[in-house]
């Protein structure tokens, strides 16, 4: 478990967990949506990142800011608020190490969710 | 309450739906600002939790629309924020939102803001029902001290503005107006021989009378003590025929009145006149009152018009002596 509360805050999970009132559907629900919506706006950012389009990697990073929050994934929203700002400034070429990072985050984040969903 | 939640991000609505439900509101869940705008449209909101950026109408714009509408019913604005966009809130409350949140939605953080929302649209729905109360009595008060209490029928403060709303459209339109002015014959001894209930008796009865003859658009108005003013939208000619028919009318209720000479009922003079200038309201008042004081001097019971030529055996001057 202290693997798992490095990657997702405990409190968050243990809230969403007590907001379904105990019919088990939130948490696993909000997991799918966010692994989805995370892939989606990771490609966004990319791509964005090609084409050197700053207002849409500060839109897309906000967007998994926000989305990262709201699941407890604190090291990804922290990332991503990173990223958010530089892309703000109008800065594209240092957000390639900020998405290695987040990818590599994210993965742990999967797995993790697995664990939380599975109930280990 | 019903809440709407609008967010771009699905696990964010998602969160803030349970949160809202959880704590026994109506929540409807949109996931752009347009959307929130058109649900607003449609139905009564009393509370809107909305993202600060999202695609298209964002969340301040949101806000300014929602406050610039003309609503009675207030929507509280809860603006959601994420973490470092704090700068923004400042922006957003003044755009017309009421409270702010930070992102990750915490279930305490809604239920708090939810209380003070309810507080307030209960505080702004009250507001909205003393509004309509007020509008209510102003416009009871405002047609009260416009009538005159005796006979109901409007008093002269309602006459002036209706002969300012005439003569407009007399000088925009060309429609004719005409006044007349009809005054008791021998009140004041009707007064003294029968008592002030007796003469008020009398005064309502031939408000009555006034009231029955008029016409569609034709107003009557107590002008002072024993004197009625009738507004004719017709030609002085025509205003004149319907004066007739309301002296004839006065007469044939033969309310009895022994002072009288002849007939020993109570009767009315009437001056009839038109207004040379169409805005003119004050002269065409001046003319009519003439005009009575002429059937003042020819006798009493009877309707003269504004040209001194034009009544019946007169040979005197217009202003020349009083009834």
């Amino acid at each position: 478990m202290a693997d798992l509360n490095d990657v997702l805050d405990p409190e968050r999970i243990a809230m969403l967990r007590e907001l379904d009132g105990g019919d088990g559907t939130l948490l696993p629900a909000v997991a799918d949506e966010y692994q989805a919506d995370a892939d989606a706006q990771l490609e966004t950012m990319r791509a964005a990142v090609g084409a050197g389009d700053a207002a849409t990697l500060q839109r897309a990073a906000h967007t998994l800011k926000g989305a990262s929050a709201n699941l407890g994934a604190t090291a990804v929203a922290e990332l991503s608020r990173r990223l958010e700002g530089q892309a703000r400034d109008g800065d594209v070429g240092g957000a390639p190490p900020l998405l290695d990072a987040i990818a590599a985050e994210l993965a742990r984040v999967r797995g993790a969710l697995r664990d939380v969903v599975a109930g280990v | 309450m019903r809440v709407v939640v609008a967010d771009d991000d699905a696990t964010c609505r998602h969160v803030a739906t349970a949160v809202v439900q959880r704590l026994g509101h109506e929540c409807i869940t949109v996931a752009d600002g347009e959307q929130a705008w058109n649900t607003l449209q449609d139905r009564v909101v009393d509370v809107l939790i909305t993202d600060w950026m999202m695609p298209g109408l964002d969340g301040p714009e949101l806000c300014r629309r929602v406050r610039d509408r003309a609503e009675a019913e207030y929507t509280y604005i809860i603006l959601v924020t994420s973490l470092g966009d704090s700068e923004n809130v400042v922006a957003g409350m003044e755009a017309g939102a009421d409270d702010y949140l930070t992102k990750p939605l915490d279930p305490f953080d809604v239920q708090t803001r939810l209380i003070a929302a309810a507080r307030v649209t209960a505080l702004h729905h009250q507001l909205g029902e003393f509004r309509t109360q007020l509008e209510r009595l102003n416009a009871q008060l405002a047609d009260q001290a416009r009538t005159d209490p005796l006979t109901s029928l409007g008093n002269r403060l309602r006459l002036h503005e209706d002969l300012a709303e005439v003569e407009r459209r007399a000088r925009r339109s060309g429609i004719p107006y005409a006044v007349a002015i009809c005054d008791l014959d021998y009140f004041k001894r009707y007064n003294d021989q029968h008592g002030h209930l007796e003469g008020d008796e009398a005064l309502r009865r031939v408000a009555g009378a006034i009231a029955a003859s008029c016409r569609l658009t034709d107003r009557a108005y107590r002008y002072g003590g024993e004197e009625f003013v009738i507004l004719y939208e017709d030609t002085v000619d025509g205003a004149a025929v319907a004066a007739e028919r309301l002296r004839r009318a006065v007469e044939a209720m033969a309310i009895p009145h022994p002072g009288a000479r002849p007939p020993g009922i109570l009767t009315v003079s009437i001056g009839v006149a038109a207004p040379t200038d169409p805005g003119d309201g004050d002269g065409v008042l001046r003319s009519a009152d003439a005009a009575l004081y002429r059937a003042k001097e020819l006798g009493r019971n009877r309707v003269v018009g504004p040209d001194p030529s034009s009544a019946r055996r007169s040979d005197q001057s217009a202003f020349s002596a009083g009834g």
